[in-house]
């Protein structure tokens, strides 16, 4: 009964420290980071933002910046309140709003990535704001953030918060001139590689949006389009094609002629190029102006004054060009009052000062006139450097094709940097992959309205074999006893693999009901250039996983028991170590090892590595390395399962077997041969298909390490799917990959019930 | 000790087991000492494992400036409501599964280990869309009913095992004594049964503590975030604060892992048993 003494000090304790946690971050009484505002307000609004915008900024001095001016807001407004949710990062904020738009779930207000708009634009989800938005004031804003936001009508669906424009940062010590033109770069910095041992030139080209955007600029300086005017992509037909191809043959020339490292695949995060110059590793990178301020807080005064900014090179030194892209509030209430008071409340939470206090502690670009005119900060000095550069600015085209124009060319980029593809080829590649996407986007959907019979029988099937196993016929059977668990189980579990293999035959949309039953899921998913590459990945990571968890974990084992027999202290402390990290919720794993992982010399890993003289190493940056990476922190997680169930095994062995060995002086082999094996070999089959059956279907561990990057190449089969249904949408192909991960899944379960069972044939039956 | 003359050194051993413990262990200290550096310190060359000057502003910052208290409380609810669900739901079937013969059992309890095994990754989207049909989507209540659910079978075959192993005397007992079905099982089985149960709820809880996929998919308000996602959600962006990840990682471990170090054995049990055990 000591668990039961345990439970009952260890509970109680911990639910008063949750609640003292709670009550002590409630002090504050009209900012809390749930609620803002007077707690007994008529009205709440509901509010998605972006964690770097909001009380919630993990930088302290975005976080009172906005605390105050959320406080301000709340004293004059003391009939509205705030539940605000700060969202994860960005693709998987995109995908909750687009799922929660399709289910009719979406806040009142939300602040978005400005060219997410013509997704919600096309549904008419977003809410005009010009009704509750005076013209005058509308005036003080640079142009392109109202024309950009602007229907042919006149209406504005969204205020622009900040603005941003990219940048080539330079160490004036070792970079006298900044490069105007890619040769002249391509010549500079191979040499500062070289001389200095540092990345002479670095810049984002991870799986993401950034990758795309910062380098848009390259395409659009040559004058190139990446849509016509009804919003069809042409990046890839006549001179715009060629111009795509310069600017990634550029890209691989900055890897072939050593300018930049590889591990310019794995930046997915600015803060990777600041650290990068922060520990002096990097003469130039192309940034955000935003990264201004950090590097100002990082570097001393004397580091910081060695750097500079300039335009973008460019294939012609003569042209220019920048993306300017940035942020929006937009408000989806349509509630007459609701949507007055979300106005109202973007629109004091942006009025010029505070949108100039913002500024300054996020670093980003204001789009206020009055606040470049009237603070002394954006008037002069770097603000108005900015200011210059952005004058050539060009925003994305705001149409439903760029973030699928931006998805294909986040994986180009990664193809022709990593030298998997010629230039020519990824644009290409990426151009068809678009081009299918836009006609699949304007052939009329064939949905077949009234009854649909097949949608029941997922449900029927599942009620009905609860019933049968419930009422076999004859024999008396506790069934009172046995209803809760099978409902649960009929409605949770049979019912969802049912409905999965009904969903793969259509085409549905997550978060709406299908129509029309047809193979198309299936075809499309086996011709999906993207799907035999995971499947193989998939294989490796499983296989790999497998054999290194089996191998350590019996070997784990056998050492402890060895040292058991041998009374050696300390075996528990080692069990302990190893299975704690098998306690660790997967998520954690995943952020542990990114940590540890980490790409400068500050990684422990990489610390150690360059201490071995390997010198920093591209561990998630790359293919190859990455997948590594991945089994081994999965196997680091995984062994302490296989080291329990076959010291578990071991310990079965009885003591005379292992005294005869010794007795007859056996080998080691010969031990294990003879003595352990045949005692273990039922545990290692089980052990082998449980740990290929959780490996198959790992995510969560994956997902914050590397999100299935870098390019799509450790996308396994989870990933896969989960990608297709939680950010394009697509339950149709989703639900297809999940019937063939299912696949995979029934043998395996069935194989391992007969091994649990102990007998390779039908279970027993017993009768009453 | 005259074992040790027979079988050899120690010291191997014992350097192998340090080892081991060092491999599974320096990770996770790195971790905590990230989570009391300062920015500047987290990307020091060379790194250090004792920050130089520790600070515990990175704690204070997530248990006041974030909304990591809300995730703790919100996993402590879920986590606890579905192991109380699925302790209510399986403890009646596995005692009858266990201490009584009928036509169906042997199927049932097929399927049940076959259950067991099935990924809920899998089920992603179909779990979705029912639960947008129940409009569930975004309640904890859909969160519990779905963990439970899905650890029920589990949960069935730990406690059968517990019951399989009771002595059949007693049971003969209250047979003879008239005891009907629910009062054996209250009065006999249940009292007997508080290691297992605890091994159960234990196991339970710290499956649902770290529980990724379905909260990912199922929450979309960040005050209904549980520890994963909400953990998960405070990577940045543009930029990633890891010292402050580091911290409110360390505090949404702390509840499993002193669980763990209290009652580690238990965890093992729950471990082993629905692998092992036929």
């Amino acid at each position: 009964m000591s668990v039961l003494r345990h439970l009952r000090i260890v509970f109680p304790i911990a639910l008063l420290l949750c609640g003292l946690a709670r009550s002590a971050s409630a002090q504050p009484p009209l900012v809390t980071p749930i609620r803002v505002g007077n707690p007994e307000a008529r009205t709440t609004l509901t509010v998605w933002a972006q964690q770097d915008y909001s009380h919630l900024a993990s930088r302290p001095a975005i976080a009172q910046v906005f605390t105050d001016v959320f406080s301000d807001w709340a004293r004059a407004t003391p009939d509205v309140n705030l539940r605000v949710s700060v969202m994860p990062a960005l693709e998987q904020h995109k995908a909750k709003l687009l799922l929660a738009a399709s289910a009719g779930r979406l806040p009142d207000v939300a602040s978005i990535d400005s060219f997410w708009l013509p997704l919600f634009l096309d549904s008419g989800a977003v809410q005009p704001l010009d009704d509750y938005w005076p013209a005058e004031d509308r005036q003080d804003f640079l142009p392109f953030t109202i024309s950009t936001l602007s229907d042919p009508a006149g209406h504005v669906y969204g205020l622009w918060h900040e603005t941003d424009c990219r940048v080539l940062y330079y160490r004036k010590d070792l970079v006298p001139r900044a490069p105007r033109s890619w040769a002249e770069l391509l010549e500079i910095a191979p040499r500062i590689s070289r001389e200095q041992n540092i990345a002479g030139y670095l810049y984002n080209a991870g799986r993401w949006e950034a990758t795309v955007f910062d380098h848009l600029a390259m395409f659009w300086a040559q004058g190139g389009t990446l849509v016509d005017g009804a919003g069809r992509p042409v990046f890839g037909e006549g001179a715009d094609r060629q111009r795509m191809v310069n600017v990634l043959a550029f890209l691989r020339d900055t890897i072939r002629t050593g300018a930049s490292p590889r591990s310019v695949l794995a930046s997915m995060d600015y803060q990777q190029l600041t650290s990068a110059a922060a520990a002096g590793d990097v003469a130039m990178f192309l940034g955000g102006n935003w990264q201004l301020a950090d590097l100002k807080a990082n570097l001393s005064a004397e580091e910081f004054a060695k750097w500079d900014v300039a335009p973008i090179p460019q294939r012609d030194p003569a042209t220019s060009s920048t993306g300017t892209g940035g942020w929006i509030w937009v408000v989806f209430a349509t509630d007459p009052e609701r949507r007055r008071a979300a106005v109202e409340l973007i629109r004091r939470v942006e009025a010029p000062a505070n949108a100039a206090r913002i500024s300054e502690a996020t670093g980003h670009l204001p789009v206020r006139r009055s606040v470049y005119q009237q603070f002394p900060t954006f008037r002069e000095g770097w603000y108005a450097r900015f200011g210059e550069i952005v004058a050539s600015g060009q925003a994305r085209p705001a149409v439903p094709m760029y973030p699928a124009i931006s998805t294909e060319l986040q994986l180009a980029i990664g193809y022709a940097i990593s030298g998997d593809r010629t230039p020519e080829a990824a644009v290409d590649a990426a151009y068809a992959n678009v081009l299918q996407a836009w006609e699949r986007r304007n052939a009329a959907p064939a949905r077949r309205a009234g009854l649909d019979l097949l949608a029941w029988v997922p449900i029927v099937l599942a009620a009905g074999l609860i019933a049968w196993v419930l009422f076999p016929g004859r024999g008396p059977m506790p069934r009172a006893w046995l209803a809760p668990a099978a409902a649960l189980a009929g409605l949770f579990v049979l019912y969802p693999i049912f409905e999965l293999i009904r969903l793969a035959f259509t085409r549905a949309t997550t978060g709406q009901r299908g129509a029309g039953y047809t193979l198309e899921s299936f075809t499309e998913l086996f011709r999906d250039p993207h799907f035999w590459p995971m499947m193989g990945i998939t294989c490796l990571f499983v296989v790999a996983s497998v054999v290194l968890q089996l191998g350590l974990g019996f070997g784990m084992a056998y050492l402890m028991d060895g040292a058991r027999r041998r009374r050696v202290p300390g075996g528990l402390a080692a069990r302990v170590a190893v299975v704690s990290a098998w306690v660790v919720p997967g998520v954690l794993v995943g952020v542990l090892w990114k940590i540890l992982l980490m790409e400068n010399r500050s990684g422990l890993v990489n610390y150690w590595f360059t201490a071995l003289g390997v010198g920093p190493l591209p561990l998630l940056s790359t293919g190859s390395f990455a997948v590594v990476s991945l089994i081994i922190a999965n196997t680091w997680r995984g062994c302490a399962f296989s080291m329990v169930l076959q010291y578990a095994g071991l310990q079965r062995i009885p003591r005379e077997l292992h005294e005869a060995a010794d007795l007859e002086g056996a080998s080691m082999s010969q031990r294990l041969r003879v003595v352990v094996l045949p005692a273990v070999a039922p545990v290692i089959a089980l052990n082998a298909v449980l740990v290929t059956l959780y490996t198959f279907n790992t995510f969560d561990l994956i997902l914050p390490l590397t999100g299935g990057g870098p390019a799509r190449q450790t996308e396994v089969a989870s990933l896969f799917m989960y990608r297709l249904a939680f950010y394009d949408l697509d339950a149709g192909m989703a639900a297809a990959t999940a019937v063939v991960m299912l696949a995979f899944n029934v043998p395996l379960i069935w194989f391992a019930t007969r091994l649990a069972a102990g007998r390779p044939a039908r279970p027993a039956r017993v009768t009453a | 000790m005259s074992g040790s003359a027979r079988y050899g050194s120690r010291w191997p051993y014992v350097a192998a087991l340090v080892a081991i413990t060092l491999v599974f262990l320096v990770p996770q200290l790195w971790l905590l000492s990230l989570s009391f550096k300062e920015k500047s310190a987290v990307y020091q060359y060379p790194p250090r494992l004792i920050p130089d000057d520790p600070t515990t502003a990175n704690y204070v910052f997530a248990l006041l400036r974030t909304q990591v208290p809300w995730y703790l409380w919100n996993s402590f609810k879920v986590a606890g409501l579905s192991t109380l669900l699925t302790l209510a739901v399986s403890l009646p079937a596995a005692f009858v599964l266990s201490r009584e013969r009928f036509r169906a059992r042997g199927p049932i309890l097929g399927a049940l280990l076959g259950m067991q095994m099935l990924s809920p990754v899998v089920l992603l989207v179909p779990i979705y869309g029912l639960m947008q049909r129940l409009g569930l989507v975004d309640t904890h209540a859909g969160l519990v009913l779905v963990y439970a659910s899905l650890q029920v079978p589990l949960t069935i075959w730990l406690m059968k095992s517990f019951f399989d192993a009771l002595p059949p005397a007693l049971f003969d007992a209250a047979r003879v004594d008239g005891a009907g079905r629910w009062l054996t099982f209250r009065a006999i089985a249940l009292p007997l049964a508080g290691p297992g149960l605890a091994a159960a709820a234990i196991f339970n809880l710290a499956s649902y503590w770290a529980e990724f996929s379905l909260a990912l998919v199922l929450l979309d308000a960040q005050e209904r975030f549980t520890v994963p996602v909400g953990l998960f959600s405070l990577q940045g962006a543009y930029e990633t604060e890891w010292h402050i990840v580091a911290a409110a990682s360390i505090v949404g471990l702390l509840p499993v892992v002193a669980a763990f170090v209290l009652l580690q054995r238990y965890f093992i049990a729950g471990l082993t048993a629905g692998a092992v055990k036929g």
